[in-house]
């Protein structure tokens, strides 16, 4: 089952990246603008090979660790307070609200302004663009949790501080790790964005000036090497929250539909 | 001796439609390590009751007493309410729901483990020590539910409608159990249920509670030895008899 899963992926895949390469040596579409994916491929080690690929890469992957690491560990806790003692609300609502909606590029001006160029403007773009979504998902999550088994836990003899840790923080772990996987890839498009205009060195960076030189493969090593990244750290979040979570198994709905429908 | 004692208790709810009176003037003794079953309609307060002798909530007005003191909100597991619902931690196997309240006390792995196996056996749970509570028929969760609060060791367990959603025959082995490990343990133990039969198979006193606010309508005293069934022929009669009292 697990097998024959990936399986698929991998046969999804495989269509698409087909249809990438034959596209452009068929004519239906400018090599020029779309070069085929052996080309990408042959460039991506080029470049791999060559060495700045690495600098680009790692500069890429430490602003989206840092700045995602500082988003989350402050709007889990914070999220999770504000969902449990609604006295705050009134002021962190419409402050909330006002935030929320301005696009991550739309805090790169300012964020060059007060931090100039370099890594600093890019986390702090990655922090504005998954803390508000983070935290209002996580206030949201703790509002919906149950009193019933809160209630359970005082009548065992739970104080407050006990009632928080063993009941509202477990309950609440589906929610979390389905947070940090939205917070992950806003905070890849966060950091692509930022790198266009705010560093001189990243994966966005690379792309942007390999597009001024029309290097139409080295944009597409970078939108490839984006993904990748993204997709791998996905995975791992997922791999984590099966270790974690391992409760919610045979507990979804999904998995009712899928034995219902799939004979 | 008295365990719990309920003097001039007053509760309401503040809803959108208004104000609502669940209890009014209410007073009821509940002696220690008795087997006391309430009764009553179904709205009248059963449920808010016991939430407030397990202090979970403190009353509008009046007093609760708890073996001659006043009721605190902290109960440290000397007072522990089952709900209907076994309401099991989805994400700790029965053995860790059942040493959920050890836990919180601080007690030692080694220590738990102990008590929680001696609590798999008397409730015949021994072999399921890993499951899951999704993993668990409805009956067996709730007697993980049993063992989670008996092992907190308390003096008084409230139980609300326990076994009101499992089937009959389930229900008997439920009842069956708790009896075994009341008369073993002499807990006091405070039963609220819609079965009249229930009530008169368990109880050493039945309360018939008056529909909302719920005041004390009558107090039976069944001095009847256990095991009790249904061949006995009192039963029939006092179920006529309660039937009656709560209709009138």
């Amino acid at each position: 089952m697990k097998f024959s899963h990936s399986l698929r992926g991998m046969l999804a895949i495989g269509a698409f990246l087909f249809g990438w390469e034959i596209l452009p040596r068929l004519g239906w579409i400018d090599p020029l603008l779309l070069p085929p994916f052996s080309a990408v491929l042959k460039r991506t080690v080029e470049l791999g090979l060559e060495g700045s690929l690495w600098g680009h890469m790692f500069s890429s992957l430490w602003r989206v660790a840092l700045g995602f690491a500082l988003s989350g560990a402050l709007a889990l806790p914070l999220g999770v307070f504000l969902g449990l003692f609604k006295r705050a609300d009134p002021y962190v609502e419409p402050l909330v609200g006002l935030f929320r909606p301005l696009a991550p590029p739309a805090w790169i001006p300012l964020a060059i302004l007060w931090f100039g160029i370099g890594d600093k403007p890019s986390v702090f773009i990655i922090f504005v663009g998954t803390f508000f979504s983070t935290l209002t998902g996580i206030i949201a999550a703790t509002r919906r949790l149950d009193k019933d088994l809160l209630m359970v836990a005082f009548t065992l003899g739970a104080n407050l501080k006990q009632a928080i840790w063993h009941v509202v923080l477990p309950g609440l772990m589906p929610a979390v790790f389905a947070h940090l996987r939205i917070g992950l890839g806003l905070a890849w498009m966060c950091v692509v964005a930022s790198e266009m205009v705010a560093v001189k060195r990243g994966i966005g960076f690379m792309m942007m000036e390999a597009r001024n030189l029309f290097r139409t493969e080295d944009i597409l090593v970078g939108m490839v090497l984006v993904g990748l990244a993204g997709f791998l750290m996905d995975w791992l979040l997922r791999t984590l929250e099966g270790k974690v979570i391992r409760w919610r198994k045979g507990v979804s709905a999904h998995e009712l539909l899928e034995a219902r429908f799939s004979q | 001796m008295n365990s719990l004692k309920l003097v001039s208790v007053n509760k309401a709810y503040e809803s959108e439609r208004g104000r609502i009176e669940v209890l009014k003037d209410f007073h009821l003794e509940v002696k220690e390590g008795e087997f006391l079953a309430l009764i009553g309609p179904s709205g009248c307060g059963k449920s808010t009751l016991l939430r407030l002798m397990a202090g979970l909530e403190p009353p509008d007005g009046g007093s609760i007493l708890f073996k001659g003191r006043p009721l605190e909100t902290k109960t440290d597991g000397k007072i522990v309410l089952i709900f209907q619902e076994p309401l099991l931690f989805p994400w700790l196997t029965v053995e860790g729901n059942i040493g959920f309240g050890l836990k919180l006390k601080g007690l030692g792995q080694k220590e738990i483990k102990d008590i929680v196996s001696g609590l798999l056996k008397k409730v015949g749970l021994e072999g399921f020590e890993k499951f899951y509570p999704h993993e668990l028929s409805g009956g067996m969760r709730h007697r993980v539910a049993l063992a989670r609060a008996l092992a907190v060791n308390p003096d008084v367990l409230l139980m609300d409608e326990p076994f009101a959603s499992v089937d009959a025959i389930t229900r008997e082995a439920l009842q069956e159990k708790l009896l075994e490990i009341w008369e073993d343990a002499r807990k006091t133990v405070v039963f609220v249920t819609h079965s009249l039969k229930e009530a008169l198979l368990l109880a050493d006193r039945i309360c018939v509670l008056t529909p909302r606010p719920a005041t004390v309508k009558a107090l039976y005293e069944l001095k009847v030895p256990r095991p009790r069934n249904g061949k006995h022929s009192f039963l029939a009669e006092w179920e006529w008899e309660l039937r009656r009292e709560l209709l009138s």
